[in-house]
Formats: C-alpha cells, structure tokens, sequence
C-alpha cells in the first residue's frame, strides 16, 4: 500500500502487527514505546523523519485510549498528572534548545544515543534486581519495593515556600493529598520538579518520557504501580500532542499510517491495560524491566552501527532484536492474562 | 476511494501548515476517542453474554419461568 505523505510503500499487515504490539506494551507498562515505534518503521522503510513524527502521532492516539482504559479501572491520578505536566511543558522547550544548540555543535547524535544507552540500561537492571530482591517481601506483608523508605522521605521533603497567597483564596498551603496514589501530604514542587526533569530528558532524547517517569513515581514516589502507569499514560498524551504538533508542523507525519496503526494499536490496549488488573505488580516491572533493557542493547547495536560502513547491518538487527522481544513481551502478558482469568475461576 | 483520499491528503498537507497540524491533532483525537467508545460496547456486549451463558442456574430460572408462561 502506498502513503502519499511519507511517499513510501508498506505492508499495512505489519502496520497492524507494530500497531498492536505497541497498543499491548503501552497499555500494560504505561510508557509511549517511542523507541519501539521509531525502529520499527524504520525497518518497513519509513524515512527517518517521517518514523519519528508519524511515531510520536500514534504515541498521542494511543496515550489517549489507554489512559481512559486506565481511568476506567481507577488507575489514573489526574490532580498528580496536572502538576508534573505544569514542569514537562517548559522543559521541553528547554530540551529543544539545548538540542538545536548540540546539533549545532554537531554532538546531538552521540550526546543522544549515549544517553539513551546509559539511561535503559541503568534503569533496566535497576528494576530487574529490585524484583529479585523483593520478590519474597511483598507476600511477606513487607515493602514491595526496595526503595520504600526513600520513597516515604522524598514524600516527606518540606520545600519553601510552604504557602502562598492566592487573590480571593488567601493563604494557600503548598502541601496538598493526593488520594488516587496514596499520598496524604506532599508538597506541590515535588511532582512539578518530577514534571521538569522528566520533560527535559525527554525532549533532550526525543521521546515520550513515560519510561523515566514510570520507574520515577514507582521507587521515587513509592506510588503503586498500576496508579503510575496510568498517571504516566495521561502525562504521555501531553508530550505526545507538543510532538505531534511540532511534526505535522513541517509536514512530517503520515496519517493514513497513523490511523491504521491505531487501529490494531486500540485492540492491544484492551488487553494491555486489563492485563494490569489482574497480573501481580512486581511482574509487570520485571518484564518492563527485561524490556528496556532491550531497548539499550537495541541502541547501543545502533551506536555500533553508526559511521561505520561494514557493521550497518547492525542497526537493522537492533531493530529486529527490539520488535522479537516486544512481540515475545506481547505473547507473555497475553499468557499471564490468560493464566489469572483461570486460577480465579 | 483510495484515490481521492490520497488527492485529499497531499492538497492537505501541501497547505496552511498550521491548519494541516490542527487537522492530524483532530483526526487523531476523534479516531481515538471513537476507538475506545467502540472496544468498550465491544468487551461489555461480550461480557454481558459470557455472563448470561456461563451460569446454568440463572438460565435454568429464566427458562422455568418462560416454560411457566
């Protein structure tokens, strides 16, 4: 099938086949999956640009259908979603500039795909050995996580100023509860700070933010997981919207691509985020864990790759070796799904 | 069909900048929202029949009182 805008001719099987794996993997870990949609299409052969754009326009479709599936299951905390997305916004125009400025220089490509690398991989085997280490503990009665107490300490931080003055409200306290996720008192400068930092790592790698933010609100803010993941799923549809505005701006997104994939991406969804209800927390944050662990190796073969003539065959492979896990990923949240209906019936 | 719809896109995207964003945000936002409307009637119409059928004794009562008229 031929796309006018991207000017290219694709299978629209695969569209669907990408579309639902990345529906499944955003519904159940909660994150964009930007890095899986770019690479993705860029092996059916999209242009570069267009991957990129007509990628961050599906992430925004797609964020949206799952945070009303999330918000339907009690999993989204909007109040704590308004205030991180109060930072994201103005640190993803500082992103940008930092990026125009590094491009410049010529750094933009390394500073990105080391960052990148470094980035999943911490993140990656940070949440593998917290679930080895805490496995036991959660049925136990214990912390299900490892970093709980730090959690309950950065809740606890008292930032000034500790009120301010609101015309026709006076005095307002700066210490605010946010019932969905469990918190009784925090101060509002914590999630917009979370908001901030999450936005600008963003904007600096090109992605949605939900895989920094998610493991940030888990061991950070100790939030349960399955509240994170639709919090993070409502702040993806704001980023996702800046890109996608940015993107078709100069003409680089394909919406017939985009609604195709939609499409199987809506139907992942359905099993994504019902799967979150059903299977055990500490799961789904190893297997999120292997996942963007992944996404590392899959980038660094990309970095390998890059200037290098005789090892180009390495970035097609990354790709592959990117879309053979999230298929498996799909295959296993399918099956974890499937297992829990059973035992409770 | 496919035809116009390509003529429509490329006229589209070759104008206002601007209103071509407004556009995809749109149509993205619709679709999405339709999507989720429709998987929801889908999986609740499915459900609600998986329920019906999979208890016997709430059939078995439906069809006494049937029988029963």
């Amino acid at each position: 099938m031929f796309f006018p805008n991207a000017e290219v001719f694709v299978n629209p099987a695969l569209l669907l086949l990408l579309g639902m794996i990345l529906g499944t993997l955003s519904g159940f870990f909660g994150v964009g999956g930007g890095f899986l949609i770019t690479g993705g299409l860029l092996v059916f052969g999209v242009p570069p640009i267009f991957a990129v754009g007509t990628g961050l326009t599906l992430i925004m479709g797609s964020s949206i259908i799952n945070t009303l599936k999330h918000r339907h299951l009690g999993n989204v905390d909007f109040k704590l979603g308004i205030f991180m997305v109060s930072g994201t916004i103005p640190a993803l125009y500082a992103a940008e500039r930092l990026n125009t400025a590094l491009e410049a220089a010529g750094l933009a490509g390394p500073v990105i795909r080391t960052t990148y690398v470094v980035f999943l991989a911490a993140l990656g085997i940070f949440i593998v050995y917290d679930y080895w280490r805490t496995r036991g503990k959660a049925a136990a009665g214990g912390d299900d996580i490892s970093t709980a107490s730090l959690a309950r300490r950065v809740r606890g931080f008292r930032i000034p100023p500790h009120s301010l003055i609101i015309p026709g409200r006076g005095r307002v306290s700066t210490y605010i509860s946010f019932p969905v996720s469990g918190i009784e008192s925090m101060s509002m400068f914590i999630p917009f700070a979370v908001g901030l930092l999450v936005g600008f790592l963003a904007g600096l790698l090109g992605a949605g933010g939900g895989f920094i933010l998610m493991p940030i609100l888990i061991f950070g803010l100790g939030i349960p997981t399955t509240v994170a993941i639709g919090t993070d799923l409502f702040q993806i549809i704001v980023t996702g919207s800046v890109g996608t505005f940015l993107y078709s701006l100069s003409n680089h997104v394909d919406p017939l691509m985009v609604i195709i994939m939609l499409c199987a991406a809506s139907a992942g969804s359905q099993l994504g985020a019902t799967a979150t209800k059903f299977v055990d927390a500490g799961r789904i944050r190893v297997l999120f864990g292997v996942t963007i662990l992944s996404g590392s190796v899959s980038m660094a073969l990309k970095q390998l790759a890059e200037g290098n003539a005789d090892l180009a065959y390495l970035s097609t492979a990354a790709s592959f070796l990117l879309l053979s896990v999230a298929g498996a990923i799909c295959l296993v949240i399918a099956g974890l799904l499937i297992n829990a209906k059973l035992k409770k019936q | 069909m496919y035809e116009q719809l390509t003529e429509f896109l490329r006229n589209a995207s070759a104008g206002n900048p601007f209103v071509w964003a407004l556009m995809i945000m749109a149509m993205v936002s619709i679709t999405s929202l339709s999507l989720y409307g429709f998987w929801e009637v889908v999986l609740r119409l499915t459900f609600s029949r998986i329920s019906s059928s999979g208890n016997p004794e709430d059939n078995a009562g439906k069809n006494g009182q049937k029988n029963g008229r």
